[in-house]
This record gives C-alpha cells, sequence and structure tokens, in this order.
C-alpha cells in the first residue's frame, strides 16, 4: 500500500516537473532518465541471470550511433532510428553472446568489455562512415523543444520499467533467478539455461540500444568515446549504488549519481573525487545498494515493532 | 633477410612489454583467485606509483635502488590498509562480496585518477634512461634499459613464486584460495592472509609502475588502459592461476608489439583483445585451462 502511493506520488511528481523546473533541471532529469533506462536493463543481466557485461556501453553506443547514422545519411525519421537501433543493438547482443555461452562469469565480463574496446577502435578508424575521432555532430533531434523530449523519454523509461517489472516477476524472473543462483541446478530442473541466457541479453542490449539512440538524438553529437570502459563504469556505478536485483534501484541510482555532482559545483575540480567516494561510501555502508539498505531498515524497524527475536535477513543477492 | 631482423627486433621489444604485462597480471591475479576481487583501480595505482617513484627518484638524484625500494615499501602498506578499509568492511556484511568489491574499487580508482589530474595536471611525464646506450648484435639494437627491465622483472616472478609456493604465508595464501571456511578451521587469519595479499599485489604493481617509465611516459588517465590491460592478462590466463597469468601476459606483449610493428600502433588494442576473444572461446577457462587440456 504505503509502496503504491509512494510510487504514484513520484510518478506525478516527474509528470509535472517540466512546469516548474529549469532548462538545466530538465537537462539533467532527461539524462538521468536515460541513464536510468540502461542501468536497470544492465541489472536485467547482473542482477537477475548473473551476466556481468563490461561491454554495455557497446551496446548503448551501437544504438546510438546506428539511429544517428540512419537519421543524418538516409533522412530515417528519429523515432524509426529509435527501433531500429534497439533492434542492431540487441540483435548483435545475442550475436556475440551465442559464442561467450561457454565462458565462466568473469570470462564473459573480460570477452564483452574486449568487444566493447573493439567496437570502439573500428568506429573511431572507420573514417568514412562514422568520422572517426571527429565525431558526430547535428545529429537531427526528435522535437525542437527539450520538454517534449522529457516527455518521449518519460513515456519510454515507463515502457521500459514496466516491461522489466513484468518480465522479473514472470516465470520467466523466477527461471532467470535460479540460473543466477546456480546453474547446474538450474539445469536439473529444466531449465534451458543458452535460451533463457540469449534471451534476456537480447531484451538487454535492445534497450541499451533504444536508450542510446535517445542519447544521440537528445545531445546530437557522439564520440567513439561512447563506447569506452568508463560509460560502462558509470552504467554499473548507478545500478549498483541503487540497488542490485531490484527493478527500480538502479532508476534511484542513475538520479543520485547524476544530480548529486551537480550539488558539488562549487567543489570545482574536486567534484569527481566527492563523486567516488560517495560511490566507496555507499558501496561500503550498504554491499547491496541504497534499496538494499532501505529493506534492511524497514525490516529492522518491523523487527523493532513485533519486539520479536527473529534474525533480519538482508537481501543477499 | 631485413624482415626477419625486423620481426626479432619487434619480438625482443614484445618480452619487455610482456614481463611488465606479466608481473601486473600477477598481481592482479593473486587477489582474484585468494580474495575473488578484481581490482579496478589497479591501473590507477600503477599511475599512482609512477608519479611516487617519480617524485622519489629524482629526490635520490636518479638513483634506482633506494627510489624503487621506498615505492615498494609505501605501496605495500598502502594496499594493506586498502584492504582493511576498502574491502573487509564489505566481505563482513555480504557473503557475494566480488561485485560490491569491485564497485568500490571503481571509485576509489576515480578519487585517485582526479586526485592526480589536479596535483600533476594533464601532461607527460618521464625519464629518458636509466642506463644509457644501446647492446648491439649485428642488426638487433637492445637499449640497456630493457635488459634491465627484463632482468628485474623476472627475477621479480620468481620471487613471487617463492613466496606464493615455499614459504608458509604462501602456503596460507593457497590454502585460502582453495577453501576459505575450511582455512579458517585450520587456525589461517584469513583476514592477515588477505592483507597480505593486497599489499603484495600493491606492490607489484607499483615494480610495474616504477619500471616502466623509460618506455612508457605517465599521465593521469594512463590508468584505465593499464588496468584493463591486467584484467585481460588475468582472464586470458585463467583464473587465480600464476603461470597462466606469465604465459598471457607474453602472448599479449609480443602480438602488441608485432602488430604495433608490421600492421599499425592503431590497432594494438584491437589485436590484443581480438586475440583474447578467440582464445578464451575456444578456451573458455583460458591458458590455463589450455595446458591442463595437454596434460591429459
Amino acid at each position: 500500500m504505503i509502496n503504491k502511493i509512494v510510487i504514484l506520488l513520484i510518478l506525478l511528481f516527474l509528470i509535472i516537473f517540466p512546469f516548474f523546473g529549469g532548462s538545466y533541471e530538465i537537462h539533467l532529469f532527461i539524462l538521468s532518465m536515460i541513464f536510468g533506462i540502461t542501468a536497470m536493463y544492465w541489472n536485467l543481466l547482473d542482477g537477475y541471470i548473473g551476466i556481468i557485461n563490461f561491454g554495455y556501453a557497446g551496446f548503448f553506443g551501437i544504438g546510438a550511433y546506428c539511429s544517428a547514422l540512419l537519421s543524418m545519411r538516409l533522412d530515417v525519421s528519429p523515432f524509426l532510428g529509435l527501433i531500429i537501433g534497439g533492434l542492431v543493438a540487441g540483435a548483435i547482443g545475442v550475436f556475440i553472446t551465442i559464442p561467450f555461452l561457454r565462458l565462466g562469469k568473469y570470462a564473459m565480463c573480460m570477452a564483452t568489455l574486449a568487444f566493447s574496446e573493439i567496437l570502439r577502435v573500428i568506429c573511431s578508424g572507420w573514417v568514412e562512415v562514422t568520422r572517426g575521432e571527429k565525431g558526430l555532430w547535428g545529429i537531427p533531434a526528435f522535437f525542437p523543444s527539450s520538454s517534449a523530449t522529457y516527455y518521449l523519454v518519460f513515456l519510454i523509461l515507463m515502457m521500459g520499467s514496466y516491461i522489466l517489472y513484468k518480465i522479473v516477476n514472470s516465470k520467466f524472473g523466477l527461471a532467470f533467478m535460479a540460473i543466477r543462483e546456480d546453474e547446474t541446478v538450474a539445469y536439473v530442473l529444466g531449465i534451458d539455461i543458452n535460451k533463457y541466457k540469449l534471451l534476456a541479453s537480447f531484451i538487454s542490449c535492445f534497450f541499451a540500444g533504444i536508450a542510446g539512440a535517445l542519447y544521440a538524438h537528445y545531445i546530437q553529437l557522439l564520440a567513439p568515446a561512447i563506447f569506452g570502459l568508463s560509460y560502462t563504469l558509470q552504467i554499473m556505478a548507478m545500478s549498483l549504488v541503487g540497488g542490485k536485483a531490484t527493478v527500480f534501484g538502479p532508476l534511484l541510482g542513475s538520479f543520485i549519481l547524476t544530480l548529486l555532482p551537480e550539488y558539488f559545483r562549487f567543489l570545482a575540480e574536486y567534484r569527481l573525487i566527492v563523486y567516488g567516494l560517495i560511490i566507496i561510501v555507499v558501496v561500503n555502508l550498504f554491499p547491496n545498494g541504497i534499496f538494499g539498505g532501505i529493506y534492511y531498515i524497514k525490516k529492522s524497524i518491523e523487527k523493532f515493532i513485533a519486539g520479536e527475536d527473529k534474525k533480519v535477513h538482508t537481501l543477499e543477492t | 633477410m631485413t624482415s626477419m631482423s625486423e620481426l626479432l627486433q619487434h619480438l625482443i621489444n614484445g618480452i619487455t612489454l610482456g614481463a611488465m604485462y606479466s608481473i601486473m597480471g600477477v598481481g592482479f591475479t593473486l587477489i582474484f583467485g585468494i580474495m575473488e576481487v578484481l581490482n579496478f583501480a589497479y591501473g590507477q595505482l600503477f599511475m599512482f606509483s609512477a608519479y611516487t617513484f617519480l617524485f622519489l627518484y629524482s629526490f635520490f638524484g636518479g638513483n634506482f635502488p633506494p627510489a624503487a625500494a621506498i615505492t615498494l615499501t609505501i605501496y605495500f602498506l598502502a594496499g594493506m590498509l586498502l584492504e582493511k578499509t576498502l574491502v573487509e568492511p564489505i566481505q563482513k556484511k555480504t557473503p557475494n562480496w566480488s561485485i560490491p568489491v569491485l564497485m568500490s574499487t571503481i571509485g576509489l580508482g576515480m578519487v585517485l585518477e582526479n586526485i592526480a589530474l589536479i596535483a600533476w595536471g594533464a601532461i607527460y611525464r618521464g625519464i629518458p634512461y636509466y642506463f644509457k646506450g644501446v647492446l648491439e648484435f649485428s642488426s638487433l639494437r637492445v637499449s640497456y634499459d630493457r635488459l634491465f627491465i627484463l632482468i628485474v622483472s623476472v627475477c621479480t616472478l620468481l620471487f613471487t613464486w617463492f613466496v606464493v609456493h615455499k614459504t608458509k604465508i604462501g602456503l596460507a595464501m593457497r590454502a585460502v584460495s582453495q577453501n576459505r571456511k575450511a582455512a579458517a578451521l585450520m587456525g589461517i587469519d584469513t583476514n592477515k592472509v588477505y592483507m597480505f595479499t593486497f599489499g603484495l599485489s600493491t606492490a607489484l604493481v607499483a615494480l610495474a609502475g616504477s619500471l616502466l617509465i623509460p618506455i612508457l611516459s605517465v599521465y593521469p588517465t594512463v590508468g584505465s588502459i593499464c588496468g584493463m590491460k591486467a584484467f585481460a592478462v588475468t582472464l586470458l590466463g585463467g583464473i587465480g592461476s600464476m603461470e597462466g597469468a606469465i604465459i598471457s601476459g607474453f602472448i599479449l606483449g609480443i602480438v602488441e608489439s608485432i602488430t604495433a610493428g608490421f600492421i599499425s600502433p592503431f590497432f594494438v588494442d584491437m589485436a590484443a583483445f581480438l586475440c583474447i576473444i578467440i582464445i578464451l572461446v575456444f578456451f573458455p577457462r583460458g591458458i590455463y585451462g589450455m595446458l591442463r587440456r595437454e596434460r591429459k
């Protein structure tokens, strides 16, 4: 009940935000939402099925470059480009996961990281198409006004989180979590591990591509650095600071890590040091992210009220 | 004939580079194998130690041994401190600490990188050489620096092997890496082992940082690519396998320098990563798995 009220209030706030927020705040909110979608779907892989994708920025970048190039060179509408970008990213996600299915958890990290680095080199070397290190500029926007873009991004965020919520709370979600906990047991229970891994990769990379396309048409500038490890790390940080294996945790994390540095502007160049310290402190206090921490506190209060001598179960993923 | 000697030349350069990768990879693989921790501040620690070494090197007026010894000691202690402050609190709170610890080391990496940017600015720093002069065999030219780097790295690798396989603390380390709980039941203080391992690994990267300066000049963002290489060497070698890390370090170094020499320096990283993907696809457990398979 309380959860529903909180969610409704947040939704209402996000819907009416463009009416009173300044243009810079709207910009920050759009960025938070775009990275929120990406972090949520990174979390689908890491939190639910147990694949650590270190090349996630690669799929974000594929969506971004695909949609931007289509709209620039072939005059495809950005809205169509959005979906094509997502589909291409999803297809490449599946294609690249097939040979990596045999790999262990950490070897998978390395392989995906290597993949995104290769993409980065290709992108900066293929000057005729991507303009190389100079980057793409003048990418057509969705709408001239930023509040219209805000609502588009908001709509996609809603769709994305609804789909994620449905997946996680369905049979698929259960299968994913069974695979995460123990692949052998899942296999014995009759779960087709490879099928589910490919499915999760497709969904996850599809939304990463869509988020990338949104980013490209919103910022209207792209450089090969978008494929780099630093973007992946940023997405991971959002996801893990917010809460591992929760649907809305990564969104919260993305808002926190996008907005908080803005409040530290007075620190000027020391800002990013503070950013790093925030990550360290949050992860040290709540290894399962802020949502995990909230859950822990809620359970502790319940236990205190009930006065029971039960052990508090933390969210152990 | 000239292309043959060119190839040899690139091979020699690759071997020196590979020796450095091996050292970094062994350091990375130690904490990975024993603590199940991926240290993503590794590259930044490399960069920081290179700056520390540069400062000490000029402080001692260009004298290598005391500067390197002090750098190593500082980073050994710093590594123990980092383990105490960053890793241990998380290990106490959750049984699945790898990903949270990974995140906290990423945070540490950001902090270190930005401190370096503020403190030393975004300029390249380095020293031209430790020893002047070049060794020549017919058409081959090897600078004394590269020989020196190679010798020191091989000695370090042997020393690390000795520590892990022949000493009491090494025995404890191997026991913990095999079974954490059983080791604790046998009276091994796992926290002490973790601290020592982290310190040793940080000291190894500090050595790499101080040795590599004449070849690779240092700048604040050099860490990210170096950390990635250390990670690559570790995974390519096979999880927690020192022998694998050493071999894969040399493979990577040779592949990189041959690509740089014969194709283009632009494709260096791409060739390295392609090589990793290909090896991992065919041998999912890395070089270690490859060796095991041959033995069977």
